[in-house]
């Protein structure tokens, strides 16, 4: 049966008819799938807010507060980052859940995370961390060999902490590891990068913010917040396809342009097939070139129809830890080429070891 | 010249004789003393700091000697918590 | 697996847990006011704990506890001894990280004459022990652990639950009030030796009457001190109110001005004590 959450965020109006034992059930599994505030805003855009009975809604409100809190100090945080960068006098783009806040994005409603990630030019990597060093952001020690994994394999910089404020950044040169086959050219990426009004900042192009975002979810394997994830590319989509008619063939040529056909055919398959996206017919035809074959797309079905629903026991199957795990380690897969990936495993599993006995 | 101002996001309260200041940006609460509370009063339209001075030396004559160090350490301090905000002035010829 | 539904202050609760002694204090120590059944509860609960084992070889060797919210983790487990306290602290996590339409501030709430004290105070200023004090001395109990503040009215919401005392603090409320009903003693938790004090008859029956606040008072418990009432600046008690609160940083200007208001219309003081019946006397004088 489809997890209460999903039928909410897909039909909203149904809250009108359900009991106080279905909003414990709603409001537990939007809870564990970070989705609590945004359900709230959901059902506020469909003006249904006053069909909220008050134990649910003493809850949402909550989450939303907390959310509102959260964006004081994203604020605080961008204006923070733009004055350490701001004498290297080039642009720095925001990525993911900063960008849709800095775009006023619908997707950015109620959207609680951890770490700010920007991105620049490969070259400017150094001085950029520099600045950030000199304005009280230091990495964590790490050896010799995990700074050479993160320099040589990975898409950023190892993650820098706030000495005072404690909060975090990721400075990328891309949005998929260097070693990752879909990895895309990143000065294609920085070529359509946009200048925001506000803040002062920089943000990809709205094809590639929701191209990142969808090889972010089908290839990094965090599938915790999972359907959060997917919640976010439904409502980019929709909300990029309302302002630009001819939004669905910018982002199809794209894809092909960048190398990300699989992410966005992913992105488009379950948002349909989980949360109903509106997707127009003439496109779906088009995307269906993007599959993978037939086999690889029934077993991909099978698990991330099962890890992309609430992370919540209730809707947990005997299958549903075995679909996240395994998923997990195709993203591993993904990330580098099995000659890499083995001597990497093996290392940081020697390594787990011996630090536990 | 930089013009100060007040960031819009504080707020001001007396309490028990005393001033309190909140910034939501930033989440800080601080005690304000006598000078500093005429400071957030005087930056509800931008001035810059020079200006700022020769206020307070009108009404806090018996410390003008001070005031200059005090004022200067200050602006940085409440800038620094985000109470206030440093625009650089647009010259318009 | 037992369920036992809870009603304190404001939450609803459901228990889940299949050990006897966590069942067993909390019936000794919850009013029977204070439970629900599925007929009287409405279907909804704030939060869904679990106490339990945390794997089936932990029940025989070394055994140990889990708390569950909800399904999730927030702790490490901790030893089977420790289940009641375990449940007492996880609820107390649940309130201070889930619930932001209450200011909650670290600290003792009673009341008297219609009108709330807040003590609070770090962690062995001496709050709980001055708070079990008071309320086996005509004060009413409204919450041990966390004042919970009504933003639209900025008056207190009882939460009657337990005291928790701790160390030294036992026998001294023991001798102090031979009647009390004490819980089971907990040896070697993180906090020391703790037990827990059911709350009087008064406080469970008045537990739907919210009180106005009128004095906050900074209580330190020093060994052999003379007793000192010092008027405390109202802006230095909104900052350690702020210091002590769990969700004023999330709150905001909502905090902010909640605060300000509830200390503006209190008389705010430091108190250094050494003897309960003196501090007794002397806060049945404060100003009205």
């Amino acid at each position: 049966m489809t997890p209460i959450l999903i039928q909410v965020l897909t039909q909203p109006k149904q809250i009108q008819h359900l009991s106080l034992k279905d909003w414990d059930l709603l409001i537990r599994q939007a809870r564990h799938a970070n989705l609590l505030a945004r359900l709230g805003y959901v059902l506020e855009n469909n003006g249904l807010s006053c069909d909220i009975p008050i134990a649910p809604l003493r809850h949402i409100q909550s989450a939303q507060t907390y959310a509102q809190q959260f964006e004081n100090t994203l604020k605080w945080e961008i204006k923070c980052i733009a004055k350490a960068l701001n004498n290297l006098n080039i642009p720095i783009i925001y990525l993911k859940g900063t960008a849709y806040f800095i775009l006023g994005s619908i997707a950015a409603q109620g959207r609680v995370f951890s770490d700010i990630d920007i991105l620049v030019n490969k070259d400017q990597l150094e001085q950029v961390e520099a600045a950030l060093r000199r304005a009280g952001w230091a990495q964590h020690e790490m050896d010799a060999y995990d700074q050479k994994y993160y320099r040589q394999w990975m898409h950023e910089s190892p993650p820098m902490q706030h000495v005072v404020r404690g909060t975090s950044i990721d400075v990328h040169h891309n949005i998929l590891p260097t070693t990752n086959e879909a990895c895309p050219d990143a000065a294609k990426l920085l070529a359509q990068a946009e200048k925001t009004p506000s803040l002062d900042g920089w943000v990809l192009s709205t094809s590639d913010r929701i191209l990142h975002s969808a090889c972010h979810l089908f290839h990094e394997g965090e599938l915790d917040n999972g359907l959060r994830d997917l919640s976010d590319l439904d409502l980019l989509l929709q909300e990029a396809a309302k302002k630009d008619p001819a939004f669905w063939q910018t982002i199809l040529a794209r894809a092909n342009d960048l190398g990300l056909q699989r992410s966005l055919y992913y992105a488009m398959h379950y948002c349909g097939l989980i949360l109903k996206t509106p997707i127009p017919q003439g496109i779906h035809k088009q995307y269906l070139a993007f599959a993978p074959n037939r086999f690889v797309l029934a077993a991909l079905d099978i698990l991330f129809l099962k890890a992309l629903i609430p992370n919540h026991h209730t809707c947990d199957g005997y299958l549903t830890k075995f679909a996240r795990w395994f998923l997990f380690v195709r993203s591993h897969w993904l990330k580098m080429p099995i000659h890499l990936l083995l001597p990497h495993l093996i290392r940081k599993g020697l390594k787990n070891f011996t630090t536990e006995s | 010249m930089a013009l100060l101002s007040l960031n819009e996001q504080v707020l001001i309260k007396e309490i028990g004789g005393g001033f309190l200041a909140f910034c939501s940006q930033s989440g800080e609460t601080i005690v304000l003393n006598p000078i500093t509370y005429k400071i957030l009063k005087l930056l509800n339209k931008p001035l810059d700091s020079s200006t700022i001075l020769a206020i307070l030396h009108t009404e806090f004559e018996d410390q003008t000697e001070q005031l200059s160090v005090f004022l200067d350490s200050a602006i940085n301090e409440l800038i620094g918590r985000g109470f206030i905000i440093k625009e650089v002035a647009i010259i318009v010829k | 697996m037992e369920r036992i539904l809870l009603n304190v202050g404001p939450f609803s609760i459901n228990l889940e847990t299949p050990l006897k002694p966590v069942i067993e204090s909390v019936k000794m120590l919850y009013a029977e006011q204070f439970f629900l059944t599925d007929s009287t509860a409405n279907g909804f609960f704030d939060f869904h704990i679990k106490i339990d084992n945390p794997s089936q070889l932990r029940r025989w060797y070394k055994p140990q506890v889990q708390f569950y919210f909800d399904g999730k983790l927030p702790f490490k487990p901790l030893p089977f001894s420790q289940a009641y306290p375990f449940f007492e602290w996880g609820l107390n996590w649940c309130i201070a990280t889930q619930v932001f339409n209450y200011l909650l501030i670290h600290s003792a709430v009673v009341e008297r004459n219609g009108f709330a004290l807040i003590l609070s105070g770090q962690p062995g200023a001496g709050k709980s022990t001055l708070c079990a004090a008071l309320v086996n001395r005509g004060w009413r109990l409204l919450s041990d652990e966390m004042a919970v503040v009504d933003l639209q009215t900025n008056w207190l919401i009882p939460i009657v639950r337990p005291v928790s005392l701790k160390n030294e603090s036992i026998q001294i409320i023991k001798n102090f009030a031979p009647d009390v009903v004490l819980g089971e003693s907990f040896y070697d938790t993180a906090k020391g030796t703790v037990s827990h004090m059911k709350p009087g008859m008064d406080s469970v029956l008045k537990a739907k009457q919210n009180s106005p606040c009128k004095w906050i008072i900074l209580p330190r418990f020093v060994k052999g001190a003379d007793i000192v009432l010092k008027e405390l600046p109202k802006t230095e008690a909104v900052l350690k109110l702020a210091e002590n609160s769990f969700n004023y940083a999330i709150l905001s200007s909502q905090g902010f001005l909640s605060l300000c208001e509830l200390v503006d219309a209190s008389y705010c003081y430091e108190l250094e004590y050494s003897n309960l019946d003196e501090a007794i006397a002397l806060l049945a004088d404060l100003p009205v």
